[in-house]
């Protein structure tokens, strides 16, 4: 609302001359000047980096955010590791959102000044904010206008331009940094393929299955360092996607190497699968607590340390496992038949993958419709788990040959499965959390208390179950409706269009 | 958005010194907060350095809230504007003669601010006029400093009169002492007497203070001149008491 520009200036007897010519108009104050040598912190996606903000931190007890230009202070903050660690509440909320709670690591230094100016009047009423930031690198002036004070705000800008400074987009952190040769790591959660339309279908699988591949193996380090759970989770995704892959495209690549790769896949998947589970019971404490009466809180409590106790038992097997001989011969062998894939393509895997994307794609969907005839409210569960698994099935395809289309044709679809899937995911979440709930009993000795706790617990779940339960079938219809069945019909070319319009009529009946 | 009004019928009891200071520490719990100077002296601008526009706009003042968001100015301070006085203000009660619309006219134009601000402080003159009627509409809670004297009380208790005769209601009346000087006998007794007797008496106290009586030379609030002063923990304490009850 207020006004507010920023500028470079590179040489520093510049700005001496700046800060003399404001003195001849108004009343130059000195607010404060701090001496700092910054450290920059981001997490392993460089989720702040790419959205044009910084953290650092001053190394003692203040914490700096850049958001989109405007810098802000945080006091008594130390250095920080995770976003929870933080005290201020709207910056802990932000950085929580941004990072999803990843470890924050160190990835620059900057020796900067600060020098923060009141402009005033007469009457000795600040009119404008003037800030002076040095890095080594240049020189940032930045004006703030004060609501009400226009014209002062204005004659302060001409004083700033008589001096010709480069106008500055970002603030000057991010200009020091880039000079310093930082970049962000080119690791993505969600890799992008680029991939070409008229690629073949053999050779498209095999080059996602690389890109997929190489988010398993850069998330090793941090499963054995324990840095945060998101590397084992990401690790697992990428081994999960992979699997999706060769299974969807068994008719590009042969089946028996899709074959083969999926029971590679869910050997090296296997040790991991423990300590997943015992991560997203331990994120889970605080809701479940919430969820259950105060008098069963003790048992619940009990129950966590346990868990907790097990996994750090978990991690170090995992971590040794990791680390050994047999596991890097797994790798080196599937890393070797990688390199060859696709070794026998088939007729199928000589065709323009985008052709046989936009086939598979318009098949999945028309099976989830066909899953979903006749769903109502009774509806044994299984059949519900049916279609979730379809829909993953679907989300997989889009997400790997998403991109060979235009984006109108595949976001109504693509939006339209989220919601479905959220819904699904969560009726299976309280489902599978029930069953792991059971089974803790099952294979445990624990005390009267806590099982107390599960109990309890497991009663609230199995309503949460069924609330989900029962919206299902809205969800269903919104996702098989025209919009939709065009949109996936649209991705086919005007000939495959034609040979599936016979099947059409039998399934929107 | 709440609107806090300081107002006494007595002259000189400490609605400004009061006003300044609970709009600096509103602000700085995070509240985004607007002063508003209604008193034509622009006592609470002058606290602020803050200058009237030389454009004779308080015949504008009940139009449209847009009237007034073209007043507005910051202060020196984050998350705290004013709108200072004018001297045409001294003819608000011309404005409001008309008796149907006049209750109403103020809480309405405020009314046009509550996207931009949670909190709009009024510093009131010390008249009862057509403006304080609209004043007793607007205003969430009325705070008011009386000095513990018989002549102080009096007037409070005329306050609470004219409440009652035109069926307002006293529940937002919410008087605290000011300007104490515990070491003479009459506040001692005229303290204990109406601490008896008073309902929503906050228990805060402002002593008479010679850092708040210097704030006219620092034009500044005393919470942020000298915080740990007196006078200045003592307006600290009083907010503590009036957010409680008007934000709960
Ligand atoms: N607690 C205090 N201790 C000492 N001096 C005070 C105190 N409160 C206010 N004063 C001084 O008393 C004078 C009147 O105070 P103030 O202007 O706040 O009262 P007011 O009720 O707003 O007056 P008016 O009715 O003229 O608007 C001012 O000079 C002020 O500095
Ligand atoms: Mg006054």
């Amino acid at each position: 609302m207020t006004a507010h520009s920023r500028w470079l200036i590179q040489d520093s007897s510049s700005t001496d001359q700046l800060l003399d010519q404001f003195k001849q108009k108004f009343t130059l104050e000195p607010m404060f000047i701090r001496h700092e040598t910054l450290t920059f912190f981001d997490d392993f996606e460089w989720h702040l980096w790419r959205k044009n903000q910084l953290l650092a931190s001053n190394n003692r007890d203040s914490i700096l955010l850049v958001n989109t230009s405007e810098l802000t202070f945080f006091e008594n903050e130390p250095s920080p590791v995770f976003a929870t660690n933080i005290d201020h509440p709207t910056l802990q909320e932000h950085l929580l959102t941004v990072t999803k709670g990843r470890r924050l690591f160190p990835m620059a230094e900057l020796e900067v000044e600060f020098c923060n100016y009141a402009v005033r009047n007469k009457d000795l009423k600040k009119v404008c904010d003037l800030n002076i930031i040095l890095t080594g690198f240049g020189t940032m002036i930045e004006l703030k206008g004060l609501r009400g004070y226009d014209k002062e705000y204005r004659r302060s800008l001409k004083i700033i331009q008589r001096k010709k400074p480069d106008q500055l987009d970002h603030h000057i952190f991010h200009n020091s940094l880039n000079l310093l040769g930082i970049r962000p790591s080119d690791y993505r959660a969600r890799p992008q393929y680029h991939l070409k339309p008229e690629l073949d279908s053999g050779d498209a699988t095999a080059l996602v299955a690389q890109k997929l591949w190489h988010n398993v193996r850069i998330n090793e380090e941090g499963i054995i360092r324990d840095w945060d759970a998101q590397f084992l989770q990401q690790y697992r995704v990428a081994i999960r996607r992979m699997r999706a892959l060769f299974s969807q495209m068994k008719q590009s690549i042969g089946h028996e190497e899709s074959n083969w790769f999926k029971t590679r896949l869910v050997q090296l998947a296997e040790p991991t699968s423990r300590m997943r589970d015992l991560d997203v019971y331990l994120k889970s404490e605080a809701e479940y607590t919430r969820l259950i009466p105060e008098s069963f809180h003790e048992g619940l409590h009990q129950l966590f340390k346990d868990l907790s106790r097990e996994r750090q038992q978990a991690h170090r097997v995992l971590a040794q496992h990791l680390k050994s001989p047999s596991y890097k011969s797994q790798i080196s062998l599937l890393e070797s038949r990688l390199a060859l894939c696709p070794q026998a393509a088939t007729k199928k895997g000589h065709k323009a993958i985008q052709q046989v994307a936009a086939q598979r794609i318009i098949k999945r969907y028309n099976s989830i419709c066909l899953d979903a005839i006749g769903i109502n409210n009774q509806t044994p569960d299984e059949q519900i788990h049916e279609i979730r698994l379809g829909c993953k099935k679907l989300r997989y395809l889009l997400e790997f040959f998403g991109e060979l289309f235009p984006k109108k044709q595949t976001k109504p679809m693509l939006k339209a499965l989220k919601r479905l899937q959220d819904n699904l995911g969560q009726f299976n979440d309280y489902s599978v959390q029930r069953e792991s709930l059971d089974h803790y009993l099952s294979s445990h000795s624990v005390t009267p208390e806590i099982e107390a706790a599960v109990s309890a617990l497991n009663g609230v779940l199995f309503n949460k179950q069924k609330e989900e339960r029962a919206k299902v079938r809205d969800q269903l219809d919104d996702f098989l409706n025209q919009t939709i069945r065009s949109c996936a019909e649209s991705l086919l070319t005007s000939h495959t269009a034609r040979s599936n319009k016979a099947k059409k009529g039998s399934l929107t009946s | 958005m709440k609107t806090l009004a300081c107002y006494s019928i007595k002259g000189g009891v400490g609605k400004t010194a009061t006003s300044v200071n609970l709009a600096y520490l509103a602000a700085e719990s995070g509240l985004r907060t607007l002063l508003i100077d209604l008193d034509s002296q622009g006592a609470s601008s002058f606290y602020f350095r803050v200058r009237p526009s030389k454009k004779n706009w308080g015949k504008r003042f009940f139009k449209t809230y847009e009237q007034l968001l073209k007043q507005i100015k910051a202060s020196d301070f984050d998350r705290l504007d004013i709108i200072p006085a004018h001297e045409s203000f001294r003819h608000f009660d011309a404005l409001l003669s008309d008796k149907d619309k006049r209750q109403l006219r103020l809480k309405r134009v405020l009314k046009g601010l509550k996207k931009e601000y949670d909190l709009i402080i009024l510093d009131c003159p010390p008249t009862l006029s057509y403006l304080s009627e609209g004043i007793f509409h607007a205003a969430n809670m009325i705070v008011v400093p009386v000095i513990p004297t018989t002549l102080s009380e009096r007037t409070y208790e005329q306050l609470q009169d004219f409440f009652q005769g035109n069926k307002l209601p006293t529940k937002v009346l919410y008087p605290f002492f000011s300007m104490v000087q515990r070491q003479k006998q009459l506040h001692k007794t005229t303290i204990e007497r109406m601490s008896q007797e008073t309902p929503r008496l906050f228990k805060t106290q402002i002593p008479f203070s010679s850092d708040i009586e210097r704030m006219g030379e620092h034009r500044a609030p005393v919470n942020c001149v000298s915080p740990k002063t007196p006078g200045a923990q003592a307006y600290a304490a009083l907010w503590g008491e009036i957010s409680k009850k008007l934000l709960h």
